[in-house]
């Protein structure tokens, strides 16, 4: 506020954090893409990726509950962005297993699971979901890492985009 | 939960209407689909098919907003509908 003096002197932007937590439900999903595309906006990603990260971090958020819902959790699911070099969003679930199946049915080694996907007629959109929203991650977002099972035995997305910037070395 | 009316942001719902064009029911859907909204629109497109309606078109030209739950839902609609013998088609 008060005209610092080259804060950034170092050419390194000092990381700023925003994160919250929210029960999973699927009420709560906007709210965190609004909050995503808002805080991706202040840090000065660009307009026309503001759409990709609401999208994805949505999409992230939908899969997180997902796997809540599936495995009967209540545990929150939680945000995390970080403003440094690049715009980071994280978004951590507390469920154990990488794919839950509604029918309890677990793959521990899932590379992918889409064979077994198909023998049943009576699969419904909520099982698939899972599936559909790591396949539209994988498509919209270039730097995307899912990692996991964690300490807590949940799973972790992680995914970034570019600040205008960053990376370029601009000196002011 | 819903049904909050009065302060707060005015959450944006679903928006469905229904329109008959030629042999398709027309859903056009304002709002965004995703997680919390899509059950709405399965519910609809089911709605029409347990009313005889096999063949069904979803408008998501005023949509706003539509995730992976939301595909999920056409993926649904369409076997649900072509295993009936009818059709659905996405504008």
């Amino acid at each position: 506020m008060n005209g610092s003096k080259h804060g950034r002197a170092a050419g390194r932007v000092e990381p700023t954090t925003v994160n919250f937590a929210f029960t999973p439900a699927a009420a709560y999903v906007r709210a965190a893409r609004l909050v995503a595309a808002d805080v991706a906006a202040h840090a000065g990603v660009a307009t026309g990726l503001l759409d990709e990260v609401r999208q994805a971090v949505g999409e992230a958020c939908t899969r997180a509950v997902l796997r809540h819902r599936d495995r009967g959790l209540e545990d929150l699911v939680r945000v995390e962005f970080a403003i440094g070099d690049r715009f980071v969003a994280k978004i951590t679930d507390n469920a154990q297993d990488l794919r839950a199946r509604p029918s309890g049915r677990i793959d521990a080694s899932t590379g992918s699971g889409d064979a077994q996907a198909n023998d049943h007629d009576a699969i419904e959109e909520d099982s698939l979901s899972e599936e559909i929203t790591l396949i539209v991650l994988g498509g919209l977002v270039e730097d995307l890492v899912v990692t996991g099972p964690d300490a807590n035995g949940g799973t972790t997305v992680s995914m970034s985009w570019p600040l205008p910037g960053s990376g370029s070395g601009a000196d002011h | 939960m819903r049904g909050t009316s009065g302060d707060g942001a005015a959450e944006p719902e679903l928006g469905l209407s229904l329109a008959e064009i030629g042999e398709y029911a027309v859903i056009s859907v304002t709002g965004e689909i995703d997680m919390y909204t899509a059950p709405q629109l399965r519910e609809a497109v089911r709605q029409l098919s347990s009313e005889g309606r096999m063949r069904v078109a979803i408008d998501l030209t005023p949509t706003e907003f539509c995730d992976s739950t939301g595909l999920g839902v056409l993926i649904g609609a369409r076997r649900r509908l072509s295993d009936a013998g009818g059709s659905l088609v996405v504008v």
